[in-house]
């Protein structure tokens, strides 16, 4: 831990982290965007029915009124 | 393919449906008595155990983790057994959840009322409930991942992530935000101090809104929203959108809550930046519920239950682009310690929480007892004037918050306060807290009618304990590529790596900010003439925590004009470098108090607790008598002193021995003062200790007499 905390206390230029960070962020967002919009649209609609248990007896003729 | 038929367990939805009732009640009648107390401090009846100091964490404990926590454990026994078509993994799980819950609740409110307090907001309980929590939250973790695990839908719905990431990030902000070392039984000390300490309050205290308040009630809106309306979520890619923004940027936003402080710019600027980009998700989100209503608008019209999820929906969008404003700096200028921030979070938990429970409830509990709603009349009667309850209650607010806030700030043309008393801009706002109160009735009255029409529809209908139903086993595919099969569909039906990437995503936020803080020494910049507190100031500090004086009372001056010339030199981080826990505060119903130290003779605090109106007519602070009356408890000094010692406070080695000396000592000096101001007390009350802290804050850094 005292190794970690003098390499830690070391560091220069702290204000750099929000630059990393925001880049870090822009990054990951873009990426889960990409793969957000190439999904399979049968798919993602298959995924938006899971609240309609259609095994169950509870609901059956979910979304089907001018859905 | 072989069809397996089960259960699904409703006892436990049902225990935590009444639950969510019952501490709905408690927690909003508390509520209304501080707002009542606000007007006419006297309604705490002479009592100490019913002062605005203990009961303002009392409520916010109670409406966040008694009422909401409920809900969210109702909502989330309820869909998540239907959307992975499973029974929760084990019904005795179920069970110890429910009852130890039930027990962390109880022993909040007694010890709340006692006075046994951390003072951190949101995060007041004392450290053996905060074990109890945590065991209770890691059966609430098993039985949630064993139910993930034994699941017969291959397919995670977007509800079970918000499910799983809020059980992630709040076992994590409690545990960190909850490191302490004990005293004794019920005391402890923060191990942080001063500006880590407030760092890391707000980083758990603006994640606990996050984490507790909003992602799980998102789960819920995913799915309790589109099986009210009878239509999937308008967009589910946008969901997806919303989870992975929302998860990733929240954790950074803690800092706007203390913008003007002590603590290092570039977090303060990191925190306003994140808060701006959260606007996004959230709005997404928004119109994303609102949007699954498409076609469906004319039931709204008639059906109580879509009215209050889409006020919650919409309160949701406010309270998300208010927050984000609120984080600008300009902004946060004026609104900081004011009555625009309560209303602000009165938005959020009285539309967005409360609505949408109201609108679960509605629908949840005819289900569960096979009937239909009781008086369908009625729930619009609740609807409507809750509405109202809530526009009551915030506009006044933001009223009396912007009027204030500007009031603090007014100079006349001399260059001087023009309200240099601060009662007067109390005064001036009194009759908006009047009106706040009766808003807060409104809400409160629709509360009971919807109690009533509750209960009527569960004396009407059976319950229903268990709801058969029937699914396919889950087959492992190995080896087989699915349709559509790019990186999200290889997720959602993978827990364990869907679970590790909510970590990798919370925890970057939170250790980018915080671990900085707390190994880089230029962050604090230490001044030597800051010495530990003595032993009596040390005692003092505890009876303010105790009292909770930091519901009224912040201690942090920021660097404006209107706030140096008001009360004194701005605060400087190094000044807190002794402080187990920070006592900065987040709300001036009172004044600051971070320079109070000898404005004011022994004599006039004397009084002033004793009775606030004979010092400052009109005041709203409520009388401490039994300070005057209680002896000091000195039998765990030495303790504290040792603890102190070991969180790095330089006391000499061996002090916690001669503390008691010291403390008689300085305790006699502060006697005589009284006796020459006019008051005859014995040296050993806890008023004597309490005066010696207030007459030592912020003086460290000021030219002692004759220098």
């Amino acid at each position: 831990m005292s190794a970690i905390k003098s390499i830690m206390t070391a560091i220069d230029g702290v204000a750099i982290y929000p630059v990393i960070a925001l880049f870090m962020f822009f990054a990951v967002f873009i990426l889960m965007l990409v793969w957000v919009l190439r999904l399979d649209k049968k798919h993602v609609e298959g995924l938006s029915y899971l609240p309609f248990e259609k095994s169950s007896n509870e609901e059956a003729n979910c979304g089907s009124e001018n859905g | 393919m072989t069809v397996e038929s089960f259960k699904y367990d409703n006892t436990i939805v049902r225990s935590f449906t009444i639950a969510t009732i019952v501490w709905g009640v408690v927690g909003m009648l508390v509520g209304l008595i501080a707002a009542f107390q606000l007007v006419h401090p006297q309604l705490n009846l002479g009592l100490q155990y019913t002062t605005f100091g203990r009961i303002r964490p009392l409520h916010t404990n109670a409406a966040i983790f008694a009422f909401v926590g409920n809900g969210i454990f109702m909502g989330v026994y309820y869909s998540m057994q239907r959307l992975l078509k499973t029974r929760m993994y084990s019904d005795l799980l179920s069970k110890l959840h429910f009852w130890g819950w039930q027990l962390v609740i109880v022993s909040a409110a007694v010890t709340l009322l006692l006075g046994k307090t951390s003072s951190k907001e949101y995060a007041e309980l004392e450290w053996p409930i905060d074990i109890l929590i945590t065991i209770i939250w890691v059966i609430f973790g098993i039985n949630m991942i064993g139910t993930i695990m034994k699941r017969r839908e291959k397919h995670m719905y977007v509800a079970i992530w918000f499910y799983i990431a809020t059980f992630f990030t709040v076992a994590i902000l409690h545990l960190i935000n909850s490191f302490e070392i004990p005293v004794t039984f019920l005391k402890s000390y923060s191990l942080f101090a001063g500006v880590q300490d407030a760092l890391i309050q707000w980083w758990y205290g603006h994640n606990a809104v996050a984490f507790f308040l909003t992602t799980p009630y998102l789960g819920l809106m995913y799915y309790f929203l589109p099986k009210a309306a009878n239509r999937p979520v308008y967009s589910y890619r946008l969901s997806i959108i919303h989870f992975w923004a929302l998860i990733f940027i929240y954790i950074w936003a803690g800092p706007h809550h203390l913008l003007y402080t002590s603590l290092p710019d570039w977090i303060q600027s990191l925190g306003v930046v994140f808060s701006i980009m959260l606007i996004a998700p959230s709005w997404g989100g928004m119109l994303n519920g609102l949007l699954t209503l498409r076609g469906a608008w004319d039931r709204v019209r008639e059906d109580p239950v879509l009215k209050f999820l889409v006020v919650a929906v919409t309160a949701y969008g406010m309270a998300t682009l208010e927050g984000p404003t609120m984080a600008l700096k300009n902004v946060n200028a004026l609104s900081h310690y004011t009555d625009w921030t309560i209303a602000h979070v009165h938005v959020g938990t009285l539309g967005w929480n409360g609505f949408l429970t109201f609108g679960v409830l509605y629908w949840l509990v005819p289900k569960l007892y096979k009937t239909k709603l009781w008086s369908r009349k009625a729930a619009n009667f609740h609807f409507w004037i809750g509405t109202l309850g809530i526009l009551f209650y915030v506009i006044p607010l933001y009223w009396a918050g912007i009027t204030q806030g500007l009031m603090w700030k007014e100079f006349t043309a001399d260059g001087l306060l023009r309200y240099p008393n601060f009662l007067e801009t109390v005064v001036q706002i009194l009759p908006m807290y009047a009106l706040r109160a009766v808003g807060g009735t409104l809400y409160f009255t629709g509360v009971i009618v919807m109690v009533v029409n509750l209960y009527k529809t569960m004396s009407v209908g059976e319950f229903e304990p268990e709801t058969e139903a029937s699914a396919p086993a889950l087959v492992k595919e190995i080896g087989v590529k699915e349709k559509g099969g790019y990186w999200h569909s290889w997720i959602e039906s993978r827990p364990a790596q869907f679970f590790g990437l909510t970590v990798v995503a919370v925890l970057i936020g939170g250790i980018i900010e915080v671990v900085p803080t707390f190994l880089v020494k230029s962050n604090t910049p230490t001044i030597a003439a800051v010495k530990p507190y003595t032993p009596l100031e040390l005692i003092g500090r505890d009876i303010y925590i105790r009292e909770g004086c930091n519901a009224c009372h912040s201690q942090m001056i920021r660097p404006f004009r209107s706030e140096t010339e008001r009360y004194g030199e701005y605060s400087k981080s190094g000044e807190f470098v002794y402080d187990h826990p920070f006592l900065w505060g987040s709300k001036r119903t009172g004044p600051d108090l971070h320079r109070v130290g000898w404005k004011y003779p022994d004599a006039w605090h004397y009084s002033h607790m004793l009775d606030p109106q004979t010092m400052s007519p009109g005041s709203i602070m409520p009388p401490y008598p039994w300070l005057l009356t209680q002896p000091i408890e000195t039998a765990d000094l030495s303790a504290k002193i040792k603890v102190m010692q070991v969180l790095g406070v330089p006391y000499p080695e061996g002090y916690s021995s001669q503390a008691i000396e010291d403390l008689k000592e300085q305790a006699l000096v502060i006697q005589k003062n009284l006796t020459d101001g006019g008051f005859k007390t014995d040296s050993d009350r806890e008023i004597i200790a309490l005066i010696a802290y207030l007459q030592r804050l912020g003086t460290d850094i000021q030219p002692k007499e004759g220098e």
